[in-house]
């Protein structure tokens, strides 16, 4: 591991610098508010792509719940605020702990099992949840949905203008970072990556898999869980079709595995790139020809997926390491 | 490399397509902006819906306009709530319109309306039925059709104080229900609504069950229902449940009175599926048949040139009750409120809308047009606006009440 | 309860597995031979019940009849994706160029097709077929529908042809042989590539005849693919993947799960009562009720790719 010095002197780290600036003050002095709420859903988006990204790129468990943490988060902080007049600014990090420790007891449950097998039970568990929020409609009002009042107060956390919501959304856009930028170069990113590329070598070392794995869950439901919170915040709306249907994990995981799973920037990028393409192909196509504009963004993925395999961060990576004459990093 | 260079092609190519709308300038015309979902899981009824939008604007359009201008439509899909939310703020933002219809489905509407709150523009929520669309105390959403509890009123006064004395000659009171609602939005409300009136009017509900309109298997539910023994079921489905319960109950020989909604019994595929046992059934919500009866000049002419260009561009079919109410928010704006208001001005457009009286008969349909008002309960909804009760005779879809619009009577 | 009722409640469940049965032995196969999950194979059922519908629409085939038109049309199909989606990164733990191909059928269908219901109603399946009363054993009438009962016939003759199939026959050896251990079959002459085009082809062709067994049954629009794809992966993990007697076993124990589970406790909440029972015995056997995978020879393969 390069010493952070070296690393800030590429040029890598000099782009980054310019589009982290870009992204910070931009918004200043941005007066459209159609541009600012595309800011904003990249910024929560990609969050929410980077909190998946920590169990399942990171750790290799690709996981389809991830919608069962976000509504989690959602669906506590509202309730908490709605019923008890708890501040969502606290209800976020009650609805994080929550999901951490939902997403800790899946995980107890079933990190035993491989690949595929894990994927459908966290697809079944995702299923169950959203049965769950649909159901149990003496705490969440069912298909009816939850609405927050609109009236603007600080301890609310709704805010009457955009800008407010572009900078916390900024910000935990950027801590999701920053943890798998932590993770990615501490000792539980080793034991992950570790874990990832193959298991009985590293349970062989000694690395306790199961519990490294917990972490990471924890972590990553928690994130998953507060971007809910945010995004129920700037909806003011949310009911189970919002918040905790099946699409929401497809898109987040699409996100990552399109930009580059396993890093730092991946889901950012993914985020980045594809959130306002959806945007402007539904503003464009939207009605004109039913479907035409979901149709061309499927195949724009397809064309992503089938050539870029590592994702278009992984791509440009390569490039970058190859240039540099630094052999391929494993991913 | 080469694959980079591609993809950014792609992306910069797709971005910048040429739109599928021109912005016309905004002088000449009154830009109104529609979001409904046309594609997605509720496409069915939306693009429904959004035809009876088009037709009406087109009617506008074609008799001088309003005021002399043309009406055009800047149109924005919406196949989920964040879809919604998001064309929401672009036509505001972007599109600068300060007018929109919308949004067929109570969950686009819930998000949509939030939006246009916040921005202060005036929204007519056409077919959405959940209460909580109105009941938020918002000031520039407006309903101008029936709520879920008005439907559902409807429903149970005239199953208990029609239906279940003539067919089974059992007062209200010695009646058995049963509830079934699908557990979406829709379903969720509208069985709420029934259940409340049920136990307001202190009736026998001996049974009560939800379930999700995309189950493989009813049969369960059937069953289940069939132990109970109702003499009506009140159910609130779409269609393609209402078509699968509908067969397996016949197959298990489950026949109580049923009193479904326009969504399900009342939707005009039902009949293709369910031929001759359809008959019978009865569907409540929006009126099955576009009924002139009772209707002034003005509002018999429009509803006949309604069914005239929808059978038009539809190869002759009957205009599907989605695309009424559709047709039917669209009117009340051109016809009623944008008139009065003289301008796209938010708060003009509400002043105007607030101030409307207009009597059943002499505004859309068989509605009246008076919207509650900022101090009452749902604030914005058309209490003029009245649910229908049809049903299926002969292999048609009859209105049969109220009577003063009603073609035929329950058989 | 009654007996005639939990024979009723019997019958429904038995029978629904044989819907689920047909949908998910193609998905079963796929996998349990290439290894990868068709997050596809639900559109492939819908574009199959589309297919039959307009057969019947337009020319009045019947939906059982079609089976021989729609069911090669799939398999062309079949080979089509495999050498456009799948061959590329054939080796890749998760294809998800598969899921993004779902959506993009989905809305070529709405696009073509639009997002309208359709069904298909036959007369001669309108009558119910009546069991009993059967006074010495206790039991009332009891009902079987016609249409269930043909695709459940279908289910279990497919399922025990597959079987001996792939026990007896020379390309059931072969196909057998490349999902046992790809890289040795590769060594021994035979041409995987060529078997994996045919097992994919294969699979979505079942759609094909699933399809039509099915538009009789439910109604069909663009997203209906959604609506069975969840409950074909319980049954596909369930029964063991690659196993295809395992999927019909589990078809029907899902079924039976849930119509039973819908009546005690209603029907809100059947389908989380099937997802936690699929969680449940995923985590007690991982490899399903007849997995034909162990533990070891699961690892063994992904090591090698």
């Amino acid at each position: 591991m390069k010493p952070l010095t070296e690393q800030l002197k590429t040029r890598q780290a000099a782009v980054l610098y310019i589009v982290f600036l870009i992204l910070v003050f931009a918004p200043l002095f941005m007066k459209n508010d159609f541009y600012l709420d595309g800011f904003i859903l990249i910024f929560l988006w990609g969050a929410f792509s980077g909190a998946w990204n920590i169990i399942s790129g990171y750790a290799g468990m690709v996981s389809l719940c991830h919608n069962a943490f976000f509504a989690i988060g959602a669906y506590t902080s509202t309730l908490l605020f709605l019923r008890l007049g708890i501040t969502p600014w606290l209800g976020m990090f009650v609805g994080g702990i929550l999901a951490s420790a939902v997403g800790v007891i899946l995980g107890l449950v079933c990190f035993r099992l491989r690949s595929h097998y894990f994927v459908l039970a966290t697809l079944a568990f995702g299923q169950v949840s959203y049965i769950v929020s649909v159901n149990w409609r003496s705490l969440t009002d069912g298909a009816e949905g939850l609405a927050l009042p609109i009236e603007p107060s600080f301890y609310g956390m709704i805010f009457a203008g955009k800008l407010p919501y572009v900078y916390i959304s900024l910000f935990l856009f950027v801590a999701v970072m920053a943890v798998s930028y932590a993770i990615e170069h501490s000792r539980l990113g080793y034991y992950l990556t570790a874990f990832r590329e193959n298991e009985d070598a590293a349970r062989a070392l000694g690395v306790k898999t199961g519990r490294v794995r917990l972490v990471a869950m924890a972590i990553s439901c928690f994130l998953a869980a507060v971007t809910g919170s945010l995004y129920a915040q700037y909806v003011v709306y949310i009911d189970p079709s919002s918040v905790a249907r099946l699409q929401l994990s497809i898109q987040v995981a699409l996100f990552a595995i399109v930009g580059g799973m396993g890093t730092v920037l991946g889901p950012a990028i993914g985020a980045m790139i594809f959130i306002p393409i959806t945007i402007f192909l539904r503003a464009n196509l939207g009605t004109a020809v039913p479907g035409l504009h979901m149709i061309i963004f499927g195949l724009i993925l397809i064309f992503v997926l089938l050539y870029m395999p590592k994702g278009i961060y992984g791509m440009l990576k390569d490039k970058i390491d190859r240039t540099r004459g630094i052999s391929k990093s494993e991913n | 490399m080469k694959k980079l260079i591609v993809l950014a092609l792609l992306i910069t190519f797709v971005c910048f397509f040429p739109a599928g709308q021109a912005v016309i300038a905004a002088d000449g015309v009154w830009r109104i902006g529609t979001i409904f979902p046309v594609t997605g899981p509720l496409s069915k009824n939306g693009v429904k819906n959004f035809d009876g939008v088009k037709i009406a604007t087109k009617m506008i359009n074609d008799a001088g306009g309003v005021l002399g201008k043309k009406v055009v439509l800047v149109s924005a899909d919406a196949s989920n709530p964040e879809a919604a939310a998001s064309e929401a703020n672009r036509l505001i933002t972007n599109e600068k319109i300060t007018a929109i219809i919308g949004t067929q489905a109570s969950s686009l509407s819930m998000a949509a309306t939030t939006v246009a709150e916040k921005n202060k523009v005036f929204y007519i929520e056409n077919e959405g039925i959940s209460g909580l669309i109105t009941a938020r105390g918002f000031k520039y959403i407006f309903r101008t059709t029936f709520n879920s509890t008005m439907m559902t009123t409807q429903m149970v006064d005239y199953a208990v104080d029609v239906l279940g004395p003539k067919k089974l000659n059992k007062k209200a009171k010695d009646l058995r229900l049963a509830i079934i609602h699908e557990d979406g939005g829709f379903g969720t409300s509208s069985g709420r609504g029934l259940m409340a009136r049920a136990k307001a009017r202190g009736l026998n509900v001996v049974a009560t069950e939800s379930y999700s309109a995309k189950s493989a298997d009813l049969s369960s539910l059937v069953l289940k229902l069939k132990r109970a023994k109702p003499d009506i079921l009140f159910a609130a489905q779409y269609i393609n449940d209402s078509i699968l319960f509908a067969r397996q109950a016949r197959e298990m020989r489950f026949k109580p009175l049923i009193i479904g909604t326009t969504a399900g019994q009342g939707n005009p595929d039902f009949i293709k599926a369910m031929g001759k046992d359809a008959d019978g059934i009865l569907a409540g919500g929006i009126p099955s048949e576009i009924s002139v009866e009772g209707l002034a000049e003005g509002p018999k002419k429009d509803a006949k040139e309604f069914v005239r260009r929808y059978m038009g561009t539809h190869n002759g079919e009957y205009p599907n009750p989605t695309s009424f109410v559709g047709f039917a928010g669209a009117w009340v704006l051109y016809k009623f409120i944008l008139p009065k208001a003289g301008s796209l001005d938010p708060n003009k457009l509400r002043a105007a809308a607030l101030s409307l009286d207009v009597p059943r008969g002499k505004g859309v349909l068989n509605w009246g047009i008076k919207f509650a008002g900022p101090d009452q309960k749902n604030a914005g909804q058309n209490v003029l606006a009245a649910a229908a009760i049809n049903q299926w005779q002969n292999g048609e879809l009859k209105l049969i009440y109220p009577k003063a619009i009603a073609s035929s009577d329950l058989k | 309860m009654d007996t005639t009722l939990f024979v009723q409640l019997l019958i429904s469940g038995v029978l629904l597995g044989g819907i689920y049965a047909l949908a998910s032995i193609g998905l079963t196969f796929i996998f349990g031979v290439m290894k990868i999950v068709n997050f596809a194979h639900g559109e492939f059922l819908m574009v199959a019940m589309y297919l039959s519908f307009w057969l019947f629409h337009y020319f009045r085939l019947d939906p059982y009849i079609s089976i021989l038109i729609v069911a090669p049309l799939l398999f062309l199909i079949g080979l089509l994706v495999y050498r456009l989606l799948i061959k590329p990164t054939i080796g890749a733990p998760v294809l998800t160029q598969i899921f993004v191909t779902s959506m993009v059928i989905e809305n070529l269908a709405l696009l073509f097709w639009s997002a309208d219901f359709r069904t298909v109603s036959l007369k001669y399946l309108q009558n119910s077929i009546v069991l009993g009363p059967f006074p010495s054993l206790g039991l009332e009438e009891m009902i079987v529908n016609p249409a269930r009962l043909i695709a459940f016939c279908i289910a279990l003759s497919l399922t025990v042809a597959f079987y001996f199939f792939l026990k007896l026959s020379y390309t059931g050896k072969v196909i057998r042989a490349t999902s046992q251990d790809r890289f040795t079959a590769l060594l021994m002459g035979i041409n995987t590539d060529r078997i994996f085009k045919l097992t994919f082809a294969i699979g979505i062709m079942l759609t094909g005849v699933s399809g039509a067994l099915m538009i009789p049954i439910y109604t069909v629009h663009p997203f209906v693919g959604f609506e069975f794809i969840l409950v074909m992966f319980v049954v596909v993990v369930l029964g063991g993947m690659g196993s295809v007697v395992g999927a019909t076993i589990a078809a029907i124990f899902i079924g039976i799960i849930e119509v039973f589970s819908g009546f005690l406790l209603g029907p809100q909440s059947k389908e989380a009562i099937y997802f936690l029972v699929f969680i449940a015995v995923l985590v007690i056997k991982p490899s399903g009720l007849f997995g034909l995978e162990r533990e070891e020879e699961l690892e063994r393969i992904e090591a090698i790719d």
